[in-house]
């Protein structure tokens, strides 16, 4: 009940206030005859996109920016992408996106993305840090059409316990959700609120400042997975937990630990795993990663 | 309040015994030793997730049913399916609801023919079959459902850390006003604040299905 009140509360106190200020991004990709282009591009605010470039001939491969101060209360960011028929495209991020402190308004980032016909979208991005006394909402929506594949994760840090700034008072809101021709197939809705308790909680994070979650459509093709490769490195330590589930026709991998490099090179090997087998092309891994 | 007596009996149960949904490996791997901590679990999942998944589901389906809204069943069902985090969670919701599915049939529940042998199936979409055909208010059906819930975490906390029958009876106490709080919250709830994931539950879930020695199948 209290968790119900609370949350009313402080929707009226977001709606009280008018937001700082709204940044837009819109993202087409279509294919062409030898590459996939970069077609629609649209933006207001500081959340922009570079150049695309190829380093693998014909995906796109592109570095969404986000703003460079960070993300702070008030503020609401808007993604937009869609990839056109047979399109293939590769977006990551060349830094961290942080959430900075908000006193109580929320700090908002609606991601909507449509993957049609047989496009392909590989989502990688780098960490997402929460700071204390953030109060975050990401909405993020995949809209996969028929033989539309979907490679993506996320990173989320909690605080960062490395230089002693703990989370320990705030709100994160997340919520992902994939539709394959507009029926929901996952559905993830996480509510980081300190109150419950859940980021010590044996049922929540057993103070794990890390959560991470990658997510790969099999289509049919889930016996073309080397399911094996993928369990061996399960892992459940005082240092990081790893698992993987097969849910949906989607392969799960998730991550509990301490460090987002550590997160990030396990996804990027699951990837190397995955990418040959289900799109018949090596991994590629974007230099950004490595600096 | 018989019928909700009979749905809910764990003498004649429809297999729900036989799933922990991960609780096995919380155990198995220390982070539940006791009393103190079988509660943390416990209560925690059922006021952070059941909460917000389970219960506002039945309730979805209940008003379904009485409607006759079968659009509204199919969405909810494939919201609720896309929920469940793990392969063992959406399979157990599944043989569960058919097990359900299957009693219901026999006795003579014409709706829940159909839903025997469909893969869809799922245990709240048939327990909201349950209550809406013997007329059980919806309070007390969703309290019920806490209940049954509950009694069968205790029992998985009963054959496997082992607790003896005083403690399981005095963990069942103290969850009581936990499943209050859970009905409160779920029957209050907006479309838009369906669904939390309890990430310790979710990872115990997944990794439970690798676990090399099991007694319950989730």
């Amino acid at each position: 009940m209290n968790a119900i009140v609370k949350e009313n509360r402080s929707k009226e106190l977001i709606n009280a206030k008018q937001a700082n200020w709204l940044a837009r991004l819109e993202l087409g990709y279509k294919k062409t005859q030898q590459k996939t282009i970069l077609s629609h591009r649209l933006h207001k605010g500081p959340l922009v996109i570079q150049k695309p470039f190829y380093p693998e001939d014909d995906v796109c491969h592109s570095y969404l920016i986000h703003p460079p101060g960070g993300i702070v209360g008030g503020d609401i960011l808007e993604l937009d992408v869609q990839l056109h028929p047979e399109s293939h495209a590769l977006i990551t991020t060349p830094a961290a996106s942080k959430f900075y402190r908000s006193d109580l308004q929320q700090a908002r980032l609606t991601q909507t993305v449509k993957v049609r016909k047989n496009a392909v979208l590989e989502w990688l991005p780098q960490e997402t840090i929460f700071y204390n006394n953030c109060n975050a909402s990401i909405h993020t929506e995949f809209d996969l059409e028929e033989g539309a594949h979907l490679s993506c994760w996320e990173i989320n840090c909690y605080g960062r316990p490395a230089g002693n700034k703990f989370f320990n008072q705030g709100l994160v809101k997340q919520k992902v959700a994939v539709r394959r021709n507009g029926i929901p197939l996952y559905i993830d809705r996480n509510i980081i609120d300190t109150q419950s308790g859940i980021l010590s909680a044996i049922w929540g994070l057993n103070n794990f400042s890390v959560m991470a979650t990658m997510l790969v459509t099999l289509n049919t093709q889930a016996n073309n997975v080397d399911i094996e490769a993928i369990k061996e490195l399960q892992e459940h330590s005082a240092q990081r937990m790893i698992s993987f589930t097969l849910h949906n026709d989607l392969l799960l991998i998730r991550y509990f630990g301490r460090h987002a490099r550590e997160a990030l090179a396990l996804f990027a090997q699951c990837w190397s795993i995955t990418r040959p087998q289900l799109l018949q092309k090596k991994s590629c891994p974007p230099r950004i990663w490595a600096t | 309040m018989m019928q909700l007596w009979r749905l809910i009996s764990p003498s004649l149960p429809v297999g729900a015994y036989a799933y922990s949904q991960g609780f096995e490996y919380a155990i198995d791997c220390e982070w539940v030793s006791n009393d103190k901590t079988c509660f943390e679990w416990i209560s925690g999942i059922l006021v952070n997730n059941l909460a917000y998944l389970d219960l506002p589901l039945v309730k979805r389906f209940y008003n379904a049913w009485q409607t006759q809204d079968n659009n509204a069943i199919d969405y909810w069902l494939a919201y609720l399916k896309a929920s469940r985090e793990t392969k063992e969670l959406l399979l157990e919701d599944q043989q569960v609801g058919e097990s359900l599915a299957r009693l219901l049939a026999s006795l003579e529940v014409k709706q829940a023919v159909s839903w025997q042998h469909d893969t869809r199936c799922s245990y709240p979409l048939m327990f909201a079959l349950a209550g809406k055909h013997w007329s059980i208010p919806l309070a007390d059906l969703l309290l019920g459902y806490a209940w049954a819930w509950s009694e069968n975490q205790v029992a998985v906390a009963m054959k496997v850390i082992p607790l003896g029958q005083t403690q399981g009876q005095q963990l069942i106490q103290s969850l009581m006003p936990k499943m209050d709080e859970a009905v409160l919250i779920a029957t209050h709830l907006d479309d838009t604040d369906l669904g939390r994931v309890c990430p310790g539950q979710v990872m115990a879930s997944s990794l439970h299905e690798q676990q090399y020695s099991r007694l319950f199948r989730s």
